[in-house]
């Protein structure tokens, strides 16, 4: 059963100014949204602030009908899984070892032979089976990205937040992440919300976004009604045409800044 | 769906835990392999069936033993070597955490300023404690053990004023090393010449002081805080992610953070206030065992310990024995046994993840 | 008139102590009788074998040492010390001359050629730089070494001549002399197996001394035998177990003074419990028999060495040495040279 998502009223400072204001939004079950927004606009901060890695001042964040803030650490880890924009290790872990780090919510101290099973089935999924035994560091930009989805994935998360999953990606990890995507929410009846830069992939594959400026939301919808060359224009401050792309969805092609 | 391909990965993982149990097993027998050893060797001319012998007459009523040879092994080498342990292990322990919570390989007890707390603490007792109020032995132990304790609660305090952040507390501990150094510094310059001669002493460290009932007290509380900074095994790994996964993954990163400093203040300050500051083992033990068994910290936490150990107990009998009666202090060759070996493992692996 | 004295020192060989009172004026006027002190020098050969030509008589020291403050104050000559380095404190009354630095390894040169005295009094631990740099500012430096009864004896006598307390200087020495050779004389007549086998340990638990040290003379001239006289490291720390091996017949504890303070009874007693509380220690001959002695190491150095070696003679060969009170000694040596009654406790037990 896909879970609902709904921000509402969602206040956020760092310090003194507010660096989110009044967020409100919702996401429906088996639903990609995309925020999307320029540097600086709030899109990781949002992401964060929906995971409980920060605390926002003011507004609540409902997951299944349920008040995120009243929900255990545990509970509320095993319904949201979380892609950081990139991933540092330090020090030498395996590809097994990092995604076995998903079960963490769900495990005492022991593995058992049921989190062994879901982090081999979820390395399958992800199509990075073969890497189970390198060290995570020996790895390329693009597995990494797998592998660190394929952690938030060992959660068994209802609801995925990934932050610019495709930057510093090639064009064909680009799409491979974006179909893991897809196929998950479609399969397993999740919802995800991605931060994403890029337009033309957010375009594709996403079935609402959520268009941020000046701490708030300007604007929300389905592709057509968000890409329009107006709301590039204000938001982006770029001089923009939209065409018709794959599938029919609107295609940016950006031509000067203002 | 192919069953097969599942089970591939699950043995692979079955595997390599095998290995890293097998790994912590060898570890644990060559410890205590090197302990037997170690009850033979030392000034006094006992004979190892001597030695065997007085520690067997405890257990046994079979074999006479000379009132020498049981005061030698029973009383001096049998507690000395217990301290060895568990000093490495608590050293080890301690490393292996504090590099884990702060995800920094450069990380020690030592670099914390926890060291350097205790000499200060030490030092303010050797120079202002004695001949004041006698002979300030259990004021060295117990001013080390505060002063370290102090200073880890300074170093977070201090972090806790920039928002907690890893540099700070890093920065923050490394400053504070100076500050006690400082401290020492002017303690040394400004007392007298046989003083200075105990501070350096301290701060070369040493387990001449163990005693039973020192050991006995030790042991419980070492392996009890190690048990329980195991608990936070999953926590760490997760931790090492950064703080922000460690979160979406259910972890309270500055609750799980103060509590493993803590611990490992703890454990740390409980040994070095008896044995003085030895350097070293606490920072290269987990990188020793990283570069064997990996970071898994169900692993890393209790070998690392044991690593820890094994070097401290070859260390210190070598220093009992090399050039004896005269006892060479133990830093000096936890140093000149451990660099190489590190530095061997370091080259000899291609892998480079510490950059 | 020329004065030339030599004393023959078994170690250094012939140190020339050449003394010229060239009494310049007198020499030149042809005048007998006084001579006017400006212009009178002294010349002296210190512990490195220099000259050092210095006005006589001195009226203005600085000392940077210890057992020098000792001695010129034993020679009545306090009053003349204008600086002292602070490890300087004793006799007590010393405390109300200026510091100068602390040590001779680190003096103040500011503040010396600032006192500009006649004299600079330091030990070996004085560098070369250092000399030079007092030395350049006109001041005369005499660097001595107080480690060697015999050469004590004769930088006495050297103060004594510059500090025109030459009397004084012969009472002194012959007081420290006439218990020297009382030890000296028992001790020789007995034979190596009635010398008591001594671990001596200075500070730190189980550091002793080996040969070539201060300590290991003392011992050796009291009629005992250093275990650990054959170790290479000067100062070594060594095995607990080594010690109950050699089992010595006693145990000696140097504990270590470094303030004007002295001990009480409690104090000393506290460092002999420690030491008898230690592990293995009970099987030790020296514990069984009750022979472990505590002492301040007050008495070990400066012109009070004189008394430690007396209480080392009187625990080595106590029959031998029944009618001496090293105790009395003691007091007498504070009451003649210092003026002062005796205070504080050295020994345990
Ligand atoms: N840790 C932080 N402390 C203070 N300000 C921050 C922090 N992280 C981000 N900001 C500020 O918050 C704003 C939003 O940043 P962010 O959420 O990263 O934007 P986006 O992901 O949309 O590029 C920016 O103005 C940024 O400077
Ligand atoms: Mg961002």
């Amino acid at each position: 059963m896909a879970v609902k998502l709904k921000v509402k009223d969602l206040s956020f400072s760092y310090g003194s100014a507010n660096t989110l204001e009044d967020i409100t939004m919702e996401l429906d079950k088996g639903e990609i949204v995309s925020l999307v927004g320029p540097n600086g606009a709030g899109k990781s901060t949002l992401i964060k602030c929906i995971d409980r890695i920060l605390k926002p001042q003011k507004g609540t964040v409902f997951v299944d009908g349920k008040e995120a803030a009243r929900l255990s650490s545990k509970d509320f880890s095993k319904m949201m899984g979380y892609v950081p924009q990139s991933t540092l290790e330090v020090f030498p872990y395996t590809v097994f070892d990092i995604v076995l780090m998903g079960r963490r919510p769900h495990i005492g101290w022991r593995v058992t032979s049921n989190d062994v099973k879901v982090v081999a089935r979820t390395l399958r999924f992800m199509g990075i089976e073969e890497f189970a035994s390198r060290y995570f560091d020996e790895l390329s930009g693009g597995e990494k990205q797998k592998i660190a989805m394929a952690r938030a994935l060992a959660q068994e998360p209802k609801v995925l937040l990934l932050d610019e999953p495709t930057s510093n990606l090639d064009i064909k990890h680009q799409l491979e992440v974006m179909n893991i995507v897809k196929k998950l929410v479609q399969e397993r009846k999740i919802s995800a919300v991605m931060a994403m830069h890029d337009l033309n992939l957010a375009s594709r594959f996403s079935d609402n976004m959520v268009m941020l400026k000046d701490k708030g939301v300007f604007t929300v919808g389905d592709p057509e009604s968000v890409l329009t060359p107006a709301n590039i224009e204000n938001v982006y401050g770029v001089r923009a045409e939209v065409r018709n792309g794959h599938m029919g969805r609107p295609y940016v092609m950006p031509i000067e800044p203002l | 769906m192919s069953d097969d391909e599942v089970f591939d990965a699950e043995e692979v993982y079955a595997r390599a835990s095998w290995k890293k149990t097998l790994f912590t097993l060898v570890l644990l027998g060559s410890v205590l392999a090197v302990a037997v050893f170690a009850t033979t060797m030392g000034a006094a001319s006992l004979g190892m069936g001597e030695s065997f012998g007085a520690v067997l007459a405890e257990f046994l009523p079979v074999e006479e033993v000379s009132t020498f040879a049981q005061v030698v092994v029973l009383q001096l080498r049998l507690p000395r070597i217990l301290m060895a342990i568990i000093t490495g292990i608590s050293l080890g322990v301690a490393g292996a955490v504090m590099q884990g919570v702060l995800r920094n390989p450069l990380v020690s007890p030592y670099t914390l300023g926890l060291s350097s707390g205790a000499a200060c603490g030490a030092a303010i007792a050797i120079v202002l404690g004695v001949g004041v109020f006698g002979t300030g032995r259990y004021i060295i132990v117990i001013n080390a053990f505060f002063f370290s304790l102090l200073t880890m609660a300074i170093v977070y305090g201090i972090s806790r004023m920039r928002g907690t952040s890893v540099e700070t507390l890093i920065l923050a501990g490394v400053a504070m090393g100076y500050l006690f150094s400082a401290v020492i510094s002017l303690l040394k310059y400004v007392s007298g010449h046989e003083e200075l001669r105990e501070i350096v002493f301290w701060l070369m460290g040493g387990l001449y002081t163990a005693r039973w009932e020192n050991v006995i007290i030790l042991i419980p509380a070492v392996l009890f805080f190690t048990m329980l900074l195991m608990r936070y095994s999953w926590d760490l790994n997760a931790m090492s992610a950064g703080e922000e996964v460690a979160s979406s993954l259910g972890i309270n990163v500055n609750r799980v953070r103060i509590i493993c400093l803590s611990l490992s203040a703890v454990l740390t300050a409980s040994v070095i206030a008896f044995t003085g500051i030895i350097g070293f083992i606490g920072l290269v033990s987990p990188h020793v065992c990283r570069l064997l068994i990996g970071s898994d910290h169900r692993y890393l936490i209790p070998c690392s310990g044991l690593i820890g150990a094994l070097v401290l107990l070859v260390s210190d009998t070598a220093c009992r024995t090399m050039i004896s009666p005269t006892e060479i202090p133990v830093g000096i060759v936890t140093s000149f046994i451990g660099v190489p070996f590190f530095l061997y493992l370091l080259v000899s692996r291609k892998r480079r993840w510490w950059q | 008139m020329i004065k030339v004295v030599i004393y023959v020192n078994k170690n250094q060989g012939i140190i020339g102590v050449l003394v010229c009172l060239c009494l310049l004026s007198l020499a030149l006027t042809g005048s007998g009788g006084e001579a006017t002190p400006s212009s009178d020098t002294v010349t002296i050969v210190d512990y490195t074998g220099q000259s050092v030509e210095v006005p006589y008589p001195v009226d203005r020291v600085v000392s940077l040492s210890s057992s020098a403050s000792e001695i010129i104050c034993a020679l009545g000559a306090s009053d003349k010390i204008i600086g002292r380095g602070s490890s300087s404190i004793f006799p007590p009354y010393i405390e109300d001359v200026p510091i100068v630095g602390k040590s001779s390894y680190t003096p103040s040169i500011e503040l010396i050629i600032e006192l500009d005295p006649d004299v600079l009094i330091a030990d070996t631990m004085l560098t070369g730089d250092n000399r030079e740099m007092i030395e350049a500012a006109g001041i005369p430096v005499i660097e001595e070494s107080f480690v060697d009864p015999p050469r004590v004896t004769s930088v006495m006598s050297n103060l004594g001549l510059i500090l025109d307390k030459e009397e004084r200087a012969r009472e002194l020495i012959s007081f420290i002399d006439q218990y020297q050779s009382i030890i000296e004389e028992r001790t020789a007549d007995s034979r190596s197996e009635d010398k008591p086998a001594v671990f001596l340990e200075r500070g730190q638990p189980y550091r002793t001394a080996s040969a070539s040290t201060s300590s290991h003379n003392c011992i050796t001239t009291a009629g005992g035998i250093n275990i650990a006289s054959g170790e290479s490291v000067k100062y070594p720390t060594v095995s607990p177990e080594w010690v109950v091996e050699m089992n010595p017949e006693i145990i000696v504890r140097s504990v270590w003074a470094t303030t004007g303070e002295t001990f009480t009874r409690e104090d000393l007693k506290e460092e002999s419990d420690e030491l008898l509380s230690r592990p293995g220690l009970s099987e030790v001959k020296a514990v069984k028999d009750g022979r472990v002695y505590v002492h301040s190491s007050k008495i070990n150095s400066g012109v009070r060495s004189i008394v430690g070696e007396l209480y080392f003679a009187k625990w080595f060969h106590p029959a031998v040495f029944e009618d001496i009170d090293p105790e009395a000694v003691h007091r007498d040596l504070v009451q003649e040279f210092y003026g002062l009654e005796l205070e504080g406790v050295y020994v345990y037990p």
